[in-house]
């Protein structure tokens, strides 16, 4: 564990210091811009160091922390740690720093305490972390759910979190890097529109303390990468970066999720509108601003171009009728637009959704859109008088509306739909600190609301019962959503569609999982004996694969069991 | 450039429109005694009340009390939800 400590910290210190060196290259000038720009840029650094290991199978901590050693020794030796800017808090206030302080520190005890538990992330976005983390590298095998082979930019950043420990205790990193890419884009926006740092950093406080898009950060899912990358677009077109920078978070959106590209109607509009702005220095290309839209190319094109190459279609398993349900054949997301869902989204949004009475706040925006009761109350309201007076911020309300427009016309209602559109919040936010700033009571409400916020940021509302009391009970070697069973150290996982079997592979990825997609009793026990399992887990109904395993029951190589841990079958010795 | 006969409609009167608009939708999809405390029609009627008395001493206190009023009614539907989790994770 030691030596996994220190190549992650002699990495992460060189990905740092090489981000900030790479921006002194392509700055503006503009520190709120430029911080979004070193954000962005550390991503992309993180996740071109990441594919080439995964690819090169080199994701492991010792050539990693050597590469990392390697990086950071050059970097030091042309001096561009002397480079580094010092923090410069004034006019913060100290009340401010305090508050600001507190809220870092528990969201980085959230990060420590909260193992993953959503069942989106143990099935969908998580058994392939486990796959690459066990095998060094990127694998074939991504576990059983359909949607495992969607981009996985986002899984690039959660790895890098994990494969220096082995471990998974620090893997909600990756979502807080893109909640403070969030607020350091809606800071510059702000910033942008010639607004005071005061409110800049109101309505950057009041968009990362959205609930749901908080607890995207803590759960180890994709939809806050996507809202933190839209905005870092917007931020930068709204600051004039030239284009090859701005490609840089548009690549990354687009390597985590199409839904980013849903979204991108409204950034080409907001584009259109900042066009040809930039000056003489936008138009000169920059070696290393081309250099580092190239690799944004790569990183972004990536899952794209191997679905291609694997399966022969670059948004598998997505047909022209979109993605059904392996189980039930129901559509469960469609390909291309269509005005029912564009009515049918819209008008839950506006009905229901908007008002959050349904359920405590979770990162899937269930039944809900959980944008909490500043957005609600008072930012809603300020939208009304700062759209009327501000025509920069105008702009970005147009921008941001036709991208929500775009997204609930692209997407089939559901339960948790609300969740892509969560780069929306940042309206709200922005102008209940435009507000705030003029009149008193505007910052009495909002404060107001913000303390309700800071209390429903607290506990994610889908987190099982009991968790949270084993969560802080137990060490962190052990820390797991589910009580991890004292099994073998290889065991067998079938489910029909989604199965959450991310936690069988233990925190520390000690335990082989063996996904049995078998269709026949023959092939299937046959396998189980190659592999020679002990015990196998099961998740869900098992309509499809349930006779097979009644058959092999049947014939006395299996026996089921229910356990606190999980339904299953001990495999039996053949007679 | 506009003959000079014709007279273009001042902006707020558009917005007018466009917010009227928009309550006409409302209470034509919705029951209207249910509508008092629809966001949407809350927002409509003070987007209308901001174009016609943006200006007046009035303007910061209804805008006071329309957040008030919006949050009172987003806790009493989120509050109770965040209350009794926090109450069970003990």
């Amino acid at each position: 564990m030691i030596p996994g400590l220190i190549a992650m910290i002699v990495a992460n210190a060189a990905a740092l210091l090489g981000a900030h060196a790479v921006l002194q290259r392509v700055r503006t000038g503009k520190p709120p811009a430029d911080l979004v720009l070193f954000l962005v840029i550390h991503l992309l650094l993180i996740s071109v160091a990441v594919l080439i290991a995964g690819v090169t199978g080199l994701l492991r901590p010792l050539p990693l922390g050597v590469a990392g050693a390697a990086a950071l020794a050059l970097l030091v030796r042309r001096g561009e740690h002397r480079q580094l800017p010092r923090p410069d808090f004034r006019g913060w206030g100290a009340p401010a720093l305090v508050l600001v302080g507190l809220l870092l520190l528990r969201l980085l005890l959230q990060v420590w305490f909260f193992a993953p538990y959503l069942g989106d992330s143990l099935s969908y976005h998580l058994p392939k972390i486990a796959e690459w983390t066990r095998a060094g590298g990127f694998t074939a095998e991504l576990g059983m759910d359909p949607r495992s082979t969607f981009p996985a930019g986002f899984e690039l950043i959660e790895a890098w979190w994990v494969v220096f420990l082995h471990h998974d205790v620090l893997i909600e990193m990756a979502g807080v890097e893109f909640l403070l890419l969030a607020g350091a884009a809606t800071h510059a926006l702000a910033s942008g529109f010639g607004w005071p740092s005061r409110t800049a950093r109101v309505g950057a406080l009041a968009l990362m303390l959205g609930p749901g898009l908080y607890f995207q950060a803590t759960s180890c899912v994709n939809d806050g990468a996507v809202a933190g990358l839209i905005l870092a677009t917007a931020a930068l077109i709204v600051s004039e970066v030239p284009l090859p920078l701005l490609l840089i978070p548009v690549l990354l959106g687009t390597g985590v999720k199409p839904t980013f590209l849903y979204s991108f109607p409204g950034l080409a509009i907001l584009a259109g509108y900042f066009a040809g702005r930039g000056g003489e220095d936008g138009r000169r290309l920059n070696p290393v601003a081309a250099a580092l839209a190239l690799a944004a190319v790569a990183v972004g094109s990536w899952w794209y171009l191997r679905n291609w190459t694997v399966y022969g279609n670059p948004i598998y398993p997505m047909g022209a009728g979109g993605m059904k349900s392996p189980l039930t054949g129901t559509v469960m997301q469609r390909v291309g637009p269509s005005l029912r869902s564009l009515e049918e989204n819209l008008t839950c949004f506006l009905d229901i959704r908007v008002y959050d009475s349904q359920r405590a706040p979770d990162a899937l925006s269930t039944t809900g859109f959980h944008w909490g009761a500043a957005a609600f109350a008072i930012g809603s309201v300020a939208l009304i008088p700062v759209i009327r007076s501000e025509p920069l911020f105008r702009r970005l309300a147009v921008a941001l509306g036709v991208s929500t427009l775009c997204v609930f016309t692209l997407v089939e209602l559901d339960q948790w739909s609300t969740r892509f559109v969560f780069a929306l919040t940042a309206l709200p936010a922005l102008a209940m600190a435009r507000l705030w700033e003029r009149h008193r009571f505007a910052a009495l409400l909002g404060g107001l609301a913000l303390a309700s916020q800071i209390l429903g940021t607290m506990i994610p509302g889908n987190l099982p019962p009991g968790s949270l009391s084993r969560f802080c009970s137990s060490s962190w070697v052990e820390r797991a959503a589910l009580e991890t069973p004292k099994d073998p150290d290889t065991v067998g996982f079938i489910c029909d569609d989604f199965g959450g079997a991310y936690p069988l592979n233990r925190p520390d990825y000690s335990r082989r999982v063996v996904y049995l997609r078998e269709t026949t009793p023959d092939e299937m026990i046959a396998r189980i004996d190659r592999e020679q399992l002990q015990v196998i887990f099961v998740a869900g109904a098992l309509m499809k694969r349930g006779p097979v395993l009644e058959e092999a029951t049947r014939r006395g190589r299996l026996r089921p069991f229910d356990r606190s841990s999980g339904k299953g079958y001990d495999v039996l010795p053949a007679r | 450039m506009a003959e000079p006969g014709r007279r273009r409609l001042p902006t707020g009167t558009w917005e007018i429109l466009a917010a009227a608009l928009i309550l006409a939708w409302r209470y034509r999809a919705h029951p209207f005694s249910g509508l008092w405390r629809d966001w949407v029609v809350i927002l409509c009627l003070f987007w209308i009340f901001t174009v016609l008395a943006g200006r007046t001493r009035a303007w910061p206190w209804v805008t006071g009390a329309v957040m008030a009023g919006l949050l009172t009614l987003y806790s009493l539907g989120q509050l109770p939800l965040t209350l009794a989790l926090l109450g069970s994770a003990r």
